[in-house]
């Protein structure tokens, strides 16, 4: 039988607006009589700030500059709304937001966001997330900088680990990332026809993003409008909000058009990032080659706000075995509040970085028993009738024997 | 700001003399990001990329002279001789293409970084540099541009680029480290130029640095541990030391110390042996 | 303000300018050109690429002033009215688009290497496109893309 589609290569249907140049991200829309915005950002990980924007207001072509004095709802966050759409009294990471200036050009705005001032009160800021962890630590956000804690307990790790005939002991570390999307966050703020608060934007989720617009506008989930452009890129990185609420609330308030497009390195300081992840592994294994348990500590660096944190995390927690069978598993893995640059969507979503650890494990036991790093992982395995870490029974389709026999062939 | 297109160096240099915050512009490539940083008290650009007495590669005798706004892919159209190779190779590493296309040789002399590219291997071709503003014509060793503390060109523009053709029993190389291989910014770069007589027997030598001091620079200490010298492994190890302790002392107390130590016995001594490998192909051909 | 002779895609302008303007501002903000992407503004990922009097150059390290009697290609100039051009026809066959901000970039700095070799080497494809970069492909497929289009150009492939 011919199909048209299965087994048949396919053009992408916007492929021909994209190698022609037509595509349209909100960068590349232009609107008579547009107004500009431009965010100003705290220079500091962690301060108490105070903000006057007087002199910056008297600038001409200024429209006006929005803080936290203007917004009906200042909190937002995709799990927990824990960001301030502009900070109030705190800023807990380099980057956050403090005021949005809306003016009638580009270089007004740079002018004015120069005279806005913020008397920052310093705070010690915390980097090291073991650090944050302790008792006595200083609280990013409420009673404790702990956000999330995983845990998995499949037999008798500890007793197995005593047990085994060789134990790896060894802690890995693997730094944050940025998704680094090549088309950085841009966007279009108006009011439409119908009176309804329009942002135009490329995002991964214009459905939260119209959520987070109402709840933070106060106005009803039906007066807002989220149109997605083409998307440059996300890799995870546009699954929290930038400046969609800025450019409603100037829209909204001002009744104008209003562009923002952000440099690459305010891209990088407005986004989230991978996860920085401590993970501390034990991993035994009897005479013959086969795992007996896997206990692990996986600290995750959630940065200044949750983001995604508890899912990434627990991600990491549930793949912390890798592709391998073992029957004493324990897992503790925890997203913590530090005052880096926040942590959130990426690729793998904490899948990616437990990998460092638990595939140079097998290399390191493969290496102490003299056995090649092939065998030693064709030993583990899963295999159709294995159980994963999390109880899973895989009953079908579990290719992975022939894949690595196939590579190492 | 102001801007002017100059179609020739004197109309260029008159500017340059009645306009005391202009800036020349040629590639861009590095000026363009100072502007937007906002950071420099410009409120002039006077583009050279017209002028075009200021685009030739020339031969002239046996001396190469390239002109100051010629940019990188121009000048590696001109075909050099095989002794030549890390010329070749240093400058076809800058950047990318399209940096390539635009950035000057002049321009990366005139910015004084310390991890401009073309700066090691004109140091060990003993290049020197024309300057000329309305007052003044010379001409100066390049390595006396960066041994100057202060290189300004005091309105003038580096109007050419000159050093003599290497001879037949000559070899320059050059490695670099970067963290990737295009648009990578040196860490280490270094270049050598060797002369050897029939006894394969260090002649003449230059040695020149980049990105492990203020400038890039010439080495002088390790030269003098080379020369005279049998061109071997055991003489390539006596030259690296010598390199690794003028850095000690040179980068002492920098976190990137050790790192740039054990950079310098791999990119110093793959200078070296390729030096080695040049030769005696010619000694087999 | 200074006026600027210009030839854009087999157009002529006469515009108006001011002394402050990148090149990239001047295509995407006065000539509505919005193909010339900005990624970084600093020359290292290549998206404002645009072929400068035959060569491949960054248009936001370029000031708009300096290109008075210069000719431009963008993306836009690159078909003929609907029709695409045989690299871009290339790029959409091996499925080389993804977000596509890189694209049109990526596609001059392809012209780039044909127009100077039309039967390139898989490392003089990575070398000619290493001031171009994508987040997306992983680039084997715009290698691809690069080396059919070179078939297309030198006649060993018909388009179908």
């Amino acid at each position: 039988m011919d199909l048209k589609y299965i087994g048949n290569s396919i053009n992408r249907v916007d492929a021909y607006s994209k190698v022609t140049g037509k595509a349209l991200y909100p960068q590349d829309l232009y609107y008579e009589n547009m107004a500009f915005g431009k965010t100003l950002r705290s220079e500091h990980p962690f301060a108490k700030i105070k903000i006057d924007t007087s002199e910056a207001e008297l600038i001409p072509g200024v429209l006006k500059i929005f803080t936290h004095k203007d917004i009906p709802n200042n909190e937002h966050g995709v799990l927990h709304k824990d960001q301030q759409i502009f900070c109030d009294k705190i800023v807990r990471r380099i980057g956050d937001p403090i005021a949005f200036v809306v003016a009638e050009s580009e270089k007004i705005c740079e002018v004015a966001i120069k005279k806005i001032k913020v008397e920052y009160d310093i705070l010690e800021p915390i980097f090291d997330p073991i650090e944050a962890m302790k008792d006595d630590s200083i609280k990013i956000h409420g009673n404790s900088n702990i956000l999330y804690h995983y845990k998995l307990r499949r037999g008798d790790a500890l007793k197995a680990l005593e047990d085994s005939y060789f134990v790896a002991n060894n802690t890995y570390r693997t730094h944050s990332v940025d998704q680094a999307f090549l088309q950085p966050e841009a966007g279009i703020g108006y009011v439409d026809d119908d009176n309804k608060v329009t942002v135009v934007v490329a995002t991964q989720y214009p459905h939260y993003d119209r959520e987070e617009i109402a709840y933070c506008l106060n106005i009803p989930m039906e007066s807002v409008r989220v149109l997605n452009t083409n998307v440059g890129g996300a890799f995870g990185g546009r699954e929290d909000i930038t400046l969609q609420v800025h450019l409603a609330l100037a829209a909204k308030t001002l009744n104008r058009v209003v562009k923002c497009v952000y440099s690459r390195e305010e891209s990088f300081l407005a986004h989230s990032k991978r996860h920085a992840i401590i993970m501390k592994y034990s991993t035994g294994v009897d005479k013959d080659g086969f795992l007996t348990a896997i206990k692990a500590e996986i600290i995750g660096d959630t940065g200044a706000y949750a983001s995604w944190g508890d899912n990434v995390m627990r991600k990491a927690g549930v793949h912390a075995t890798g592709p391998y069978e073992v029957k004493n598993v324990m897992i503790d893995s925890y997203a913590v509040y530090t005052n880096n640059p926040y942590a959130g969507a990426m690729r793998g979503f904490g899948a990616t970085q437990v990998a460092v650890a638990y595939e140079q494990q097998m290399d390191i036991i493969a290496s102490e028993l003299k056995i090649s790093p092939v065998e030693i992982r064709l030993k583990n395995i899963l295999r159709v009738g294995s159980y994963t870490a999390t109880g899973q029974l895989l009953n079908n389709s579990v290719p992975l024997e022939q894949c690595l026999k196939s590579i190492s062939e | 700001m102001k801007s002017y297109k100059a179609n020739t160096l004197l109309e260029a240099l008159e500017i340059l003399a009645s306009e005391p915050k202009a800036k020349i512009i040629a590639g861009g490539t590095d000026l363009i990001i100072e502007l937007r940083d906002n950071n420099k008290d410009i409120d002039c650009l006077v583009d050279i990329t017209s002028i075009d007495e200021l685009k030739e590669v020339r031969k002239i005798n046996d001396e190469y002279i390239i002109g100051g706004a010629t940019p990188f892919s121009d000048i590696l159209k001109y075909n050099f001789p095989k002794n030549m190779k890390g010329f070749v190779n240093a400058l076809s590493q800058i950047g990318s293409p399209q940096i390539r296309n635009r950035g000057t040789i002049g321009g990366n002399i005139a910015n004084a970084s310390t991890t401009a590219d073309s700066a090691p291997v004109l140091l060990a071709l003993d290049a020197r540099i024309g300057i000329e503003s309305i007052r003044y014509k010379k001409e100066i060793m390049l390595s006396d541009f960066y041994n100057k503390s202060n290189n300004d060109l005091d309105n003038g523009i580096i109007t050419y680029i000159k050093f003599k053709e290497p001879n037949v029993n000559s070899f320059i190389s050059f490695e670099k480290l970067g963290y990737r291989k295009s648009l990578a910014i040196s860490k280490l770069s270094i270049s050598t130029n060797i002369t050897i007589n029939e006894k394969f027997e260090i002649e003449e030598v230059y040695v020149a640095s980049g990105a492990i001091g203020k400038y890039p620079m010439r080495e002088h200490e390790a030269e003098k541990m080379l020369l005279k010298r049998f061109l071997d492994k055991n003489t390539i190890e006596l030259g690296i030391d010598t390199l690794r302790e003028v850095i000690s002392t040179r980068l002492a107390g920098r976190s990137s110390l050790e790192y740039k130590l054990s950079a310098i016995e791999y990119i110093f001594g793959r200078c070296l042996e390729e030096s080695i490998s040049y030769f005696k192909r010619c000694n087999n051909d | 303000m200074i006026n600027l002779n210009i030839n854009v895609n087999n157009k002529d302008f006469e515009i108006s300018i001011e002394e402050d303007k990148r090149l990239i501002d001047l295509l995407r903000d006065d000539l509505k050109l919005t193909g010339v992407k900005e990624g970084c503004s600093e020359g290292e990922c290549g998206a404002c690429s645009v072929i400068l009097d035959g060569k491949l150059v960054n248009s936001c390290l370029i000031m708009a002033f300096q290109i008075n009697n210069s000719k431009i290609l963008t993306i836009e100039g690159l078909g003929q009215g609907d029709d695409l051009n045989y690299i871009q026809k290339a790029f959409i066959e091996v499925g080389a688009v993804q977000c596509g901000y890189c694209t049109p970039g990526m596609i001059l700095a392809a012209k780039a290497i044909l127009d100077a070799n039309q039967n390139p080497s898989r490392d003089e494809i990575r070398e000619g496109i290493s001031g171009n970069l994508c987040r997306c492909t992983g680039y084997e497929k715009i290698v691809d893309a690069v080396e059919l289009a070179g078939r297309y150009l030198n006649g060993s492939e018909i388009y179908r």
